[in-house]
């Protein structure tokens, strides 16, 4: 409990007057002959019952009497349990705050935000009490930053809301690590956040790691977990993605996905227009959502065949959350796509080769190049779209190497060696690359065909007019089996995969279990399938390529930009973070703002959504998409995450002013005429006994 | 002026009162046996000019006694017999025990109850009755016989002024003791705070009632006794020399009042039961009315011819 005039409480040891007044009186007894004491005898033999208790009760009632007058003129501030462990002077507060773009979203009736909500519930609840420190961190920002007072930290512009998801274990590590570095005598850590299942990553993370050593610091931490779980039903969210620019040099079109994203299914459809600037231009598009979802995919914009690099903006009408209502694109003239295949034997890829060498349109000729194992060390990944990998899996500094291919959002396939199809004893080997391995092979005396592949999506989707890819046609004889955790797209009899992709976060990374030659398939005889895949895998990774960037708003996490070494060892980081491919936050000091909100900070504009132009390359940021899942941490999953520490969780919404701490003298006045009328009660001399 | 018949001054008896209160007789609620005529009822009968009855003639009884009127009537012989009138023996008990000491009035119980006793001794002198006296605690302190002459009232107003309050009391065994040692038929008047059990008052007023004595009792009580309205924890110290008590006055009151209550309808119940003329006297009132107020219920209460 904490008090607006704690000085008056100097005066609680007057509540000790009564019991005083009480002693001396018993100290100062008369004395007097007395000729009637056979009643006095009588009496005192006589069973007390309730007469000692009700001497007490006056005594209680009288001492309770002050004690509420005292604590009323105190002005006490309460707010359930918040009240009954708080107070005193804490050495340390940390304020953890969620800057993550769904804290934006509002109340339907005040308009404030969660983010507004919940700072302005911590400067009511903190500004009561008294802090040696007071240490901000934000999600966008997770390391510890020391503010003179309260109003500072939160008039800060870094409490602003962000683009940038919220990495919660980094936050906790990054509290651990103050604590650690400045060993306060007490801590309070006030936690505001909207709990979503995509900050917190309560299934992964160092979680287990984190609550032990919070267990293990020697002084006490309390945390109080300020949540906003609510979700807004009908709030939307739009996402572009695939933006590319089509077409030839006198017309260009550009080309996108728009998804529009309801927080909960909605009945029958909504038709929600999408409004898409792109210089002066401007038009709409109405996508229509069905239970919760509506996709407009490779939506065309004919654009001024003059703009080879561009920029713009989608947005959707106003509603709950504006920071999901907008996106930002940047789209530019396709590249020379260049693909390099590495090959044990040449003859054995070669009609990857000539798909690969296959212009789609007349935009130019592919660059192909076709290089074995021992020259693998002097080629360069840097302008590659597709990466053909024919062979035993890359291992050490080219492993690095094609890890960063893909996370630069390229592409890669890994074909089996020929050695690995014709004998068994070549299986079984232990590299690993990205979560698989090659594992054994299967030599059939009569081949077989796919039974099943993803038309719906990916390489193998049928083509826009619908037709099927002739994928059926394929006939294996040999093919290797995988172990590892892959996306089958397209499946041969007995369920082994023929294609399949890999489970990465960045990149396109594909395994294919056979080769396109007669010992093993017909995929060269029946090449259309190869053809449109090698195409398609081509245009996916020529994406990421040119000068147009997209990348998603991610937290400035300690030592980010270190995280891949140059010398190609990785770092040990305690907490789960996003690669380092997304957003490089050195280099957005470079960064010139041509479309961004002028209310953030220079310092950081990379968490924000907007565009930038970086010498000659044109970069959109953006929210992540994690962010538009609605899901949230339940109580018992939050229970778990915090399992073994001091907390204290206090569930609000946004444009609540249902304030955190409440003043409650009326509460003890009230205390104080009851005690006095109690007292008056028991005092009262029995009239039925005096007559 | 307080003087008694001889001219000495007593701070205890009033002649003003004396004298108002000299116009309303003491008499016996029942037939008393006197040595001398008197104006209270004798048991025998005697030669007043009150009729009593008509009774047969007996051989040896006094011719002189014969109603030849009755006989005229009649033809039958018949005596005519006349009430007797006599005096009375008053025995004044008074309490001096050291509870009697005990006053809040700016008078002690003592002194209320010789007040009491000095009054109602001079009336009886005064109307030939004869009047003793005895003081009683642990033990019978002073006893004076009864006697009617007027230069005995002078004695007894001595001794009276003279007797103290102190000691444990012993009044039961005391009035046991007067109920075997006085003569049949007397007035017994006892001034007392009545601290014994009912119980034991009982089996005393029994005790005289057999003995054909006529009971008066005078209970003399303290309005702080009454009351009990103390504000600060007290030590109590027996008057009696029994041990004290320390307590809380306000929160031991209510349990207080009970016990009083309870012992004063015991104690109400025994007059009542045992015939014993009962006056309870809260020793703040003036002694004037207390009297009156007995003597006059005493008239109407008195025994018939």
């Amino acid at each position: 409990m904490s008090f607006l005039q704690p000085w008056l409480l100097l005066a609680l040891p007057l509540v000790l007057v009564p019991i005083i007044i009480h002693l001396v009186n018993q100290w100062r007894y008369q004395t007097k002959p007395w000729a009637a004491m056979m009643f006095l005898l009588a009496a005192k033999s006589m069973h007390r019952g309730l007469a000692k208790l009700r001497q007490w009760l006056i005594l209680a009632m009288r001492v309770l009497a002050i004690a509420g007058l005292i604590l009323a003129i105190s002005r006490p501030l309460t707010s359930g349990i918040v009240g009954l462990v708080t107070g005193g002077r804490i050495d340390t507060t940390i304020v953890m705050l969620d800057r993550s773009p769904s804290m934006l979203q509002q109340s339907p009736s005040s308009r404030e935000s969660k983010l507004a909500t919940g700072l302005r519930q911590l400067r009511q609840t903190l500004s009561t009490q008294s802090s040696a420190r007071w240490i901000l961190i934000d999600s966008a920002v997770p390391t510890s930053q020391e503010f003179e007072s309260l109003d500072a930290l939160i008039d800060s512009p870094v409490s602003l809301g962000t683009s940038a998801i919220g990495i919660w274990p980094a936050m906790f590590q990054s509290a651990l690590d103050y604590i650690h570095i400045n060993r306060p005598s007490q801590t309070n850590i006030w936690i505001c956040s909207d709990m979503r299942q995509g900050d917190w990553q309560a299934d992964r993370g160092p979680w287990p790691a984190i609550r032990e050593a919070f267990q293990k610091l020697s002084s006490p931490v309390r945390f109080f977990v300020l949540t906003y779980p609510e979700i807004a039903s009908s709030n939307y969210a739009l996402s572009v993605e695939q933006v590319r620019l089509v077409g030839d040099a006198d017309h260009y079109e550009v080309v996108m996905t728009i998804r529009v994203r309801r927080n909960t299914p909605n009945q029958g459809t909504e038709t929600v227009p999408v409004q898409i600037a792109i210089g002066s231009g401007h038009s709409q598009v109405d996508v229509d959502v069905i239970q919760g979802l509506g996709e407009l995919k490779d939506h065309r914009i004919p654009i001024d065949s003059s703009t080879t690099l561009g920029w713009g903006k989608a947005w959707i009408p106003s509603d709950v959350n504006p920071a999901d209502n907008e996106q930002f694109f940047v789209f530019n003239v396709a590249p020379v796509q260049q693909t390099i295949i590495v090959v044990e034997q040449p003859e054995l890829t070669l009609p990857f080769q000539i798909a690969c060498e296959i212009p789609k349109d007349a935009s130019g000729t592919p660059d192909v190049s076709v290089v074995t194992f021992d020259k693998v060390s002097q080629v360069n990944f840097d302008d590659a779209s597709l990466v053909i990998w024919q062979g035993a899996l890359p291992t050490s500094e080219i492993a690095d190497q094609l890890s960063d291919h893909l996370n630069r959002g390229r592409s890669v396939w890994f074909l089996p060696s020929m050695a690995l199809l014709e004998d068994r004893s070549q299986g079984n080997s232990d590299t690993t690359f990205g979560g698989f391995r090659w594992r054994d092979n299967r030599m059939l005396e009569s081949p077989i065909k796919p039974t099943t592949w993803r038309s719906d999506e990916g390489l193998l989707a049928s083509t826009q007019s619908g037709m099927a890819l002739p994928v059926g046609e394929i006939l294996v004889s040999r093919y290797a089996t995988i172990e590892g955790e892959t996306m089958a797209l397209a499946t041969l009899e007995g369920g082994a995969p023929l294609l399949a992709k890999l489970n990465i976060e960045r990149g396109h990374a594909y395994v294919c279990t056979t080769l396109p030659v007669d010992r093993a398939s017909t995929m060269a005889t029946n090449g259309i399938s190869l053809f449109v895949a090698i195409q398609r895998s081509i245009e996916q990774g020529g994406i990421a390529l040119g000068n147009a960037i997209a990348y998603t708003a991610i937290p400035k996490l300690r030592g980010a930009n270190d995280r891949q070494p140059k010398d190609g060892s990785r770092s040990e980081s305690s907490v789960a973070t996003p690669t380092t491919s997304e957003l490089n936050l050195t280099a957005v000091e470079t960064w010139h703002p041509i479309a961004v909100d002028d209310r953030f900070v220079s310092n950081e504009l990379g968490l924000h959504s907007g565009v930038f132009e970086s010498g000659a390359k044109l970069v959109a940021v953006n929210r992540s998409p994690a962010e538009d899942n609605p899901e949230s941490l339940s109580e018992t999953q939050f229970a778990q995450l915090l399992h073994g520490l001091n907390y204290v969780r206090i569930e609000d919404s946004a444009g609540s002013n249902k304030s955190i701490q409440q003043e409650i003298w009326r509460a003890f006045l009230l205390l104080m005429i009851l005690a006095l009328l109690l007292e008056a009660l028991i005092s009262l001399p029995r009239k039925q006994l005096a007559k | 002026m307080k003087t008694d018949g001889a001219g000495k001054t007593r701070s205890f008896l009033d002649p003003l009162v004396v004298a108002r209160l000299s116009a309303i007789p003491l008499v016996a609620r029942r037939s008393m046996l006197g040595g001398v005529s008197g104006r209270h009822t004798s048991p025998h009968r005697g030669s007043s000019v009150e009729f009593a009855e008509y009774r047969k003639y007996v051989p040896g009884d006094d011719l002189r006694r014969l109603d030849w009127r009755a006989f005229g009537r009649s033809d039958r012989y018949y005596v005519k017999e006349f009430e007797a009138d006599t005096n009375l023996r008053c025995i004044l008990v008074i309490d001096t025990s050291g509870s009697m000491a005990f006053g809040s009035v700016g008078k002690t119980k003592l002194e209320y109850a010789r007040s009491l006793a000095a009054t109602l001794g001079y009336l009886a002198i005064a109307q030939g009755d004869a009047v003793g006296m005895t003081c009683a605690a642990e033990k019978i302190v002073r006893e004076i016989p009864a006697r009617r002459n007027p230069s005995h009232l002078s004695h007894l107003l001595d001794e009276m002024e003279v007797v103290q309050a102190k000691g444990p009391t012993r009044l039961p065994e005391i009035l046991h003791e007067l109920a075997e040692t006085v003569r049949q038929r007397a007035l017994v008047l006892v001034f007392s705070d009545l601290f014994i059990e009912p119980s034991m008052l009982r089996n005393c007023f029994e005790h005289l009632r057999f003995r054909k004595h006529d009971v008066g009792v005078f209970h003399l009580l303290d309005p702080e006794e009454l009351k009990f309205q103390f504000l600060r924890p007290t030590r109590f110290i027996d008057m009696e020399g029994g041990p004290s008590v320390f307590v809380e006055p306000n929160e031991i009151v209510d349990r207080y009042q009970l016990a009083l209550q309870d012992y004063l309808a015991k104690v109400q119940k025994v007059v009542l039961e045992t015939s014993t003329d009962y006056h309870r006297v809260s020793i703040d009132e003036a002694y004037e009315p207390v009297l009156a107020k007995f003597l006059t219920g005493r008239i109407h209460g008195r025994s018939r011819r």
